[in-house]
């Protein structure tokens, strides 16, 4: 579990951090947004006890990285938005190294670098160098040395840049592999896109502060959907809201957000209530959120305070 | 094996590397061996002993030295660094990997030198003899390592060390380090003269004298072993202790201390009167403050938390700045000094001394409170050259400035006068801490204005 505690963060002239504070619990994915300069990485940093926060906590499994920063590293994966490989070492020298400096015994170790490089598709380039490396691959490695040791919680800042969409799609399948085994996981990402995949909840940071944080729906349970009618019908919310296991969301002109429990079968459901109430439906159709609508809200909700 | 020198050592050896120093190594002490007087061995081997120590330093010493000083910046500069620091090594650990990683191929190097020194040692003064003497000799160039290591990562700490050209200040230090402690030890002790005779060799046991130390005899050879003993785990201890700090470890006021005093007691020792000895452990305890205080960093944040630790009084070595435990240790120079020259009362002016602790600490109170100053000012990198400049003017303007009106004795209100009496002293303090006064309550009222301009961007 990832625990942040009124979290503050200061440089010489300026508060970087404004007593930042939330939990990523196991086989969660969130994601980190916000604009550039909003305090990601710097979060990130007082999280793997990198950098020391001025006041608060940052915890990795109930350890505190100001008293015990060391532990904090047995137990975390970090992907900082540098990768920190060296150019004359292998992609076996760099796991076999990142291993045993987490306390990996050597005999483990040795499996453990198998393992990963598997799971992060380099198998086949153990001895080459990081310098022959394309930036793809650098990147799949930079992840593999940051999950060899099996680690309790994963740190990714901006781990999709550069990436081609194949790799990037690989990716994705790594992190929601890995939410799947029980890590907890913080993905710091600009590209919203990218995280709609595999996030599960979102932090949006802007100047220092936490500004929302919010579950987002499993995308392929496909709650949220899109009704529209030929024309406005005033009477469509209210017949709407007679429906059981079904939540309206938001209505803006013939268009209606609706949230329909029960998957597939209450949405056919609801589109027979709908056909029965005599309505001209021109459109029904699954309108998952996505993170760009609700970091646009935020923005929204924030200019309007 | 230390996962930080296995790293190392992949990346120090491949096979034509190894190669290229065996071939150059041998091809110079061929050359060394049949270009100098033929069929004279004796005279053979003592070139060849010359040679093999010219190299052994110039490898372990001058590059040794400036690997592992740039084992750390190095890093830094690759973009590294923080791979490091997340790593789970403890900080001895990481401290050891670089200092013997860094340096293995050196060390390589430098081993094929040692083998062919004591070779020539020993047909002068026998195995037990060649090995002691090319162990001292080994143990002196890892102490130079270990200082040019523990100054890349105070270097570090300020933001610095990072530029090629800061490199090349590890290897002079790293030298200074070694010709000095050679110096301090032994004297003059090359190679050369262990093949001058047995009269004026004094290594080996064969040094009959005594070295006093606190007014004691202590037998030459195992003084100066537990000696260089005591200074390499000093050297090793601070670059720990520094690593420590880098890889954010809960910092210990302790060792700090233990860094202060071991100077300033070796250094105490060697003089030779109570007085002077107290002086002298003063003078380096004063020294190392006033080093301290620029070699630290101007960190306004840490010092904002330390102070709000302070009020809350939880926790509060874990931010304790290294400078306040400098200036504990001075102040309790300053009464050593006092409390000696009270039981040696010297003849002619019997109070002097007493005062001449305490006045060169007001002036160490008034350089800490004009670098907080400076340094809390909005130009901040600038803040040690502004110190510098602002203390250099006050030492040597102010008494100029006297002499000039005529008063010449008045200028012990900016330096003190080291063959001052008892007024001169007096002055030196109540002018000290009132210039001191001045420049904190100055640094108080920054300190105030930057918390207010943080506080409000907090808001």
């Amino acid at each position: 579990m990832i625990e942040a505690q009124d979290i503050i963060y200061d440089y010489p002239a300026k508060r970087a951090l404004h007593g930042v504070s939330f939990i990523v619990r196991p086989g969660e994915v969130t994601a980190l947004v916000g604009p550039n300069g909003a305090g990601k990485s710097t979060l990130l940093r007082c999280l793997a006890a990198l950098d020391r926060p001025f006041s608060g906590k940052a915890l990795i499994d109930g350890i505190d990285g100001e008293g015990d920063p060391r532990g904090v590293h047995e137990r975390i994966g970090y992907l900082p938005d540098f990768f920190g490989l060296y150019d004359n070492l292998s992609v076996s020298q760099h796991l076999f190294y990142a291993a045993r400096a987490r306390h990996v015994r050597a005999g483990a170790a040795h499996q453990a670098v198998t393992a990963t490089a598997a799971r992060v598709g380099i198998s086949d380039l153990l001895d080459r160098r990081a310098q022959d490396m394309s930036r793809g691959q650098r990147q799949r490695l930079a992840i593999g040395q940051a999950i060899v040791h099996g680690p309790r919680a994963l740190l990714l800042d901006e781990p999709a840049a550069g990436l081609d969409p194949d790799a990037r799609r690989d990716l994705s399948g790594l992190i929601t592999g890995l939410a799947g085994e029980g890590l907890a996981i913080i993905v710091s990402s600009h590209i919203l896109a990218e995280l709609e995949d595999y996030s599960s909840a979102m932090l949006i940071l802007r100047e220092g502060r936490l500004v929302q944080e919010a579950l987002l729906p499993k995308a392929h349970a496909g709650l949220r959907y899109r009704v529209a009618l030929l024309a406005p019908d005033p009477q469509l919310a209210a017949l709407l809201a007679r429906v059981p296991g079904l939540q309206v969301e938001s209505v803006a002109g013939e268009n209606v957000f609706v949230l329909i429990e029960g998957g597939q079968a209450g949405a056919a459901s609801v589109l027979k209530a709908l056909i029965s109430a005599d309505l001209n439906v021109t459109h029904f159709a699954p309108a998952p959120h996505s993170m760009e609508d609700r970091y646009r809200a935020a923005q929204h909700q924030e200019i309007a305070r | 094996m230390n996962p930080e020198l296995q790293r190392n050592l992949w990346l120090e050896f491949t096979w034509s590397r190894v190669a290229l120093m065996a071939g150059v190594l041998g091809l110079i002490f061929t050359l060394g061996w049949y270009s100098n007087s033929p069929g004279d061995d004796d005279n053979r081997i003592e070139v060849l002993a010359s040679i093999a120590e010219g190299l052994f330093i110039i490898l372990a010493v001058v590059w040794g030295s400036f690997k592992a000083g740039r084992s750390v910046s190095d890093e830094i500069r690759e973009r590294t660094w923080d791979t490091q620091r997340l790593s789970a090594l403890s900080p001895a650990g990481m401290m050891l990997g670089k200092l013997f990683g860094a340096t293995a191929y050196v060390w390589f190097g430098a081993a094929l030198c040692l083998l062919v020194l004591a070779y020539c040692v020993s047909t002068k003064l026998g195995l037990a003899g060649a090995v002691l003497w090319c162990g001292r000799l080994a143990l002196l160039a890892l102490f130079a390592q270990a200082v040019a290591l523990a100054a890349s990562l105070a270097a570090v700490r300020r933001g610095r060390a990072q530029a090629r050209i800061d490199g090349f200040l590890f290897p002079l230090l790293g030298a200074g380090a070694f010709f000095y402690a050679r110096g301090l030890l032994l004297g003059d002790d090359s190679v050369s003269r262990v093949f001058a005779g047995p009269d004026d060799y004094r290594w080996a046991g064969l040094r009959p004298e005594n070295i006093e130390f606190f007014d004691r005899p202590w037998p030459a050879s195992q003084f100066e072993f537990a000696l260089l003993a005591v200074v390499l785990v000093w050297a090793l201890t601070t670059a720990w202790r520094l690593m420590r700090v880098e890889l954010q470890a809960p910092a210990n006021p302790i060792w700090f201390a233990g860094f202060v005093l071991t100077p300033a007691v070796i250094a105490g020792g060697m003089a030779s009167t109570p007085i002077n000895q107290a002086v002298t452990i003063y003078a380096v305890l004063h020294l190392v403050a006033l080093g301290t205080f620029f070699a630290e960093p101007k960190d306004v944040v840490s010092w904002r938390a330390f102070a709000r630790d302070v009020q809350t009084g939880r926790s509060i070595g874990r931010r304790w700045p290294a400078a306040v435990t400098a200036l504990i240790l001075a102040f309790v120079g300053a009464c050593l000094v006092c409390a000696v020259s009270i039981a040696n009362p010297q003849p002619g002016s019997p109070d002097a001394p007493a005062l001449l602790g305490f006045a060169a600490f007001a002036f160490l109170v008034r350089e800490a409170a004009i670098l907080a100053f400076f340094h809390l000012g909005a130009g901040q990198r600038r803040g040690d050259f502004a110190a510098v400049v602002t203390i250099g003017l006050l030492i040597y303007a102010g008494p100029t400035l006297m002499e000039v009106l005529g008063v010449k004795d008045a200028g012990a209100a900016f330096f003190i006068n080291p063959e001052g009496n008892a007024v001169s002293h007096t002055l030196s303090i109540c002018a000290g801490l009132v210039q001191a006064a001045i420049f904190g309550l100055a640094a108080q009222s920054r300190w105030r204005s930057r918390q207010q301009a943080v506080g409000a961007g907090a808001v």
